[in-house]
């Protein structure tokens, strides 16, 4: 009776497992930006190719580990080139990330906190409630 | 009593509804009316431009199927609930994967005969032209009602012992439908030259595992959805 | 209860370790600078994202087929840190994206994927809240679970097959500080996820119990 009722729960799995990796589907707009096949292919090509191209631009740490992101051509310079603004953006970013991430963890485990409090409490209360009536039906 | 074989009982609920709805219309004239309303005002506030109106298209054919739809699939059980015979229906001598299949068939042809309707007006209204792709356009829209019911039916089954069951289906519904949205609304793309890529028959596919998938896996828990 | 304080220690500490790490000690990366370093959070915040959406499918088959009150609480309180995790993804993601793509958000496979993928677990945590009590919306939202998981296998496979913009497998190709850094951002947050699975589980478990004295309490007469 199980198995009637969990196979096809493994199957539905499978299929869908299935059909995500056949599903060739066309090329989303994602191709239009430059995007395709052969980039997505080769990152760790690119990836041995890039610390090469851009050996002293780089003021700061050295050029470890260039993520490899489909994106990285090694024709891409301009990027490279530590503009103070652009900077001051990007941390800008990294802090309101990570602020924001803290915002939402701290709420959430605050919310549970307070809610968990206030629920102990309600038990205990009702405990006690219950053992006093149990106590007064065992008395009377 | 004899029990129902399980294509006996689909049988029997489908040709249960085909007479009750073809008799009182009740679901099939709302829906209706309702996808006309939508096509009305997709069409105002989409038309423009020979291009943009292609563009919009897909977009609002698909959506009048989703909220045609979600009315569909709302009213699955509604005449055994005005007539309080749902419980009958589940303690039926019957297979109850039956009952629910008879369901999806019923809601999926429902959708399919208001879309039929729907879709040639949309076309008219914003002077798109889908004669070229006819067939394809109508496997889409098939697989697509299909898809929608197969996920609606058993979750408007559950959604009786939910409360505000009728906002509650629609929310619990669209997240789920979306994949099938999405595949319509590419697909109908592609074969009107809107989107990315010549080729319909991933999409189609797409939808057809779907549709296998979800349909399986309802049949086959059903028991376990609503044993009491 | 005495052991949990340690564990909540613990947490703490390791959460400042992670953020020395992630803002002193792993190295820049070239091409994007400062804002990669969001990927230590985002990352591993995907994984316990899927994570909590897995356990909440595996509580709510137990619930579907043994009926079991622990199995329910454990779905809902996988659910719920699940989309805690889910959101951090939503919010992380696109700042990073506004500095790598240009845009806010784009239309691609994965972060279509997610979004669905946390828009069902809403819908059913929305269910568990306002659905009303009951045996039957408890049903309900363990059949929700259990239809929306498959998306899991989208959103894995979507970037390979699909070929979306969003990076796919940095990790293998990452520089070894880096790997380090990321593999111990990874503990660090699974520490984090079952701390907050463990509190929201109790949390369920107590008001559930509550719920059962308030209503022997009514039938014997003391309410």
């Amino acid at each position: 009776m199980k198995a009637r009722l969990l196979i096809p729960l493994l199957g539905m799995f499978a299929f869908g497992g299935a059909m995500a990796a056949d599903a060739g589907a066309p090329a989303t707009p994602g191709a239009a930006t430059g995007l395709n096949a052969p980039a997505a292919d080769a990152p760790p090509v690119e990836k041995k190719a890039a610390p090469a191209a851009q050996p002293v631009q780089v003021p700061k740490a050295a050029p470890k580990g260039a993520m490899a992101a489909p994106a990285d051509k090694p024709d891409a310079a301009p990027q490279f080139v530590r503009d103070p603004a652009l900077e001051e953006m990007r941390y800008q970013h990294l802090w309101v990330a990570y602020g924001a991430i803290w915002l939402i963890i701290f709420f959430f485990v605050f919310r549970t906190w307070r809610q968990g409090e206030r629920t102990a409490g309600e038990l205990e209360d009702l405990k006690q409630r219950l053992a006093d009536l149990e106590a007064s039906d065992d008395r009377g | 009593m004899r029990r129902l074989g399980f294509w006996n009982a689909v049988y029997t609920v489908l040709s249960k509804d085909f007479r009750t709805e073809l008799r009182s219309k009740q679901t099939l004239v709302t829906m209706l009316f309702f996808g006309f309303v939508l096509v009305f005002v997709f069409a105002f506030g989409f038309v423009s431009d020979a291009t943009a109106n292609r563009r919009a298209y897909p977009g609002a054919l698909w959506g009048a199927l989703l909220f045609t739809g979600s009315l569909c699939v709302g009213r699955t059980f509604a005449r055994e609930a005005e007539a309080d015979a749902f419980s009958a229906l589940m303690l039926a001598p019957v297979d109850r994967s039956a009952v629910l299949l008879a369901k999806m068939l019923f809601n999926a042809l429902l959708i399919i005969l208001v879309m039929a309707l729907v879709a040639p007006v949309l076309a008219m209204m914003l002077r798109v032209d889908i004669v070229a792709h006819g067939g394809m356009i109508a496997t889409l829209i098939m697989l697509g009602s299909a898809g929608f019911s197969v996920i609606g039916t058993p979750m408007a089954v559950l959604a009786v012992n939910a409360r505000f069951a009728e906002v509650l289906l629609p929310m619990v519904v669209f997240p789920m439908v979306t994949p099938v949205i999405i595949a319509g609304v590419k697909g109908t793309g592609v074969l009107l030259g809107t989107t990315i890529g010549d080729d319909v028959s991933p999409w189609i596919q797409f939808l057809g595992a779907y549709v296998l998938c979800f349909g399986l896996a309802g049949v086959f828990l059903f028991d376990r959805m609503v044993t009491e | 209860m005495k052991p949990f304080p340690i564990f909540v220690g613990i947490a703490a500490v390791a959460l400042v370790v992670a953020h020395y790490l992630i803002f002193v000690t792993v190295p820049m990366e070239v091409r994007m600078g400062p804002v990669q370093r969001i990927f230590y959070f985002h990352v591993p915040s995907a994984m316990m994202c899927y994570l909590g959406f897995i356990l909440c499918f595996l509580g709510s088959l137990g619930y579907l087929f043994k009926r079991k009150t622990k199995m329910d609480l454990f779905a809902l309180a996988g659910a719920e840190v699940g989309l805690l995790f889910g959101l951090v993804v939503l919010v992380s993601g696109p700042i990073w994206a506004r500095i790598e793509w240009g845009t806010w958000w784009k239309w691609e496979p994965r972060l279509t994927s997610m979004l669905l993928l946390v828009l069902i677990f809403m819908a059913y945590w929305v269910l568990r809240t306002y659905g009303g009590r009951g045996e039957g919306v408890r049903r309900f939202a363990a059949v929700l679970a259990i239809f929306g998981t498959p998306n899991i296998l989208f959103v894995r496979n979507a970037v390979k097959k699909w070929r979306g913009d969003h990076p796919d497998d940095v990790v293998t190709t990452l520089d070894p500080d880096m790997k380090m850094t990321f593999y111990v951002c990874m503990l660090i947050m699974l520490l984090l996820f079952s701390l907050l699975m463990i509190t929201r589980y109790r949390m369920h478990r107590d008001a559930r119990t509550a719920q059962a004295i308030r209503r022997r309490l009514g039938r014997l007469g003391g309410l």
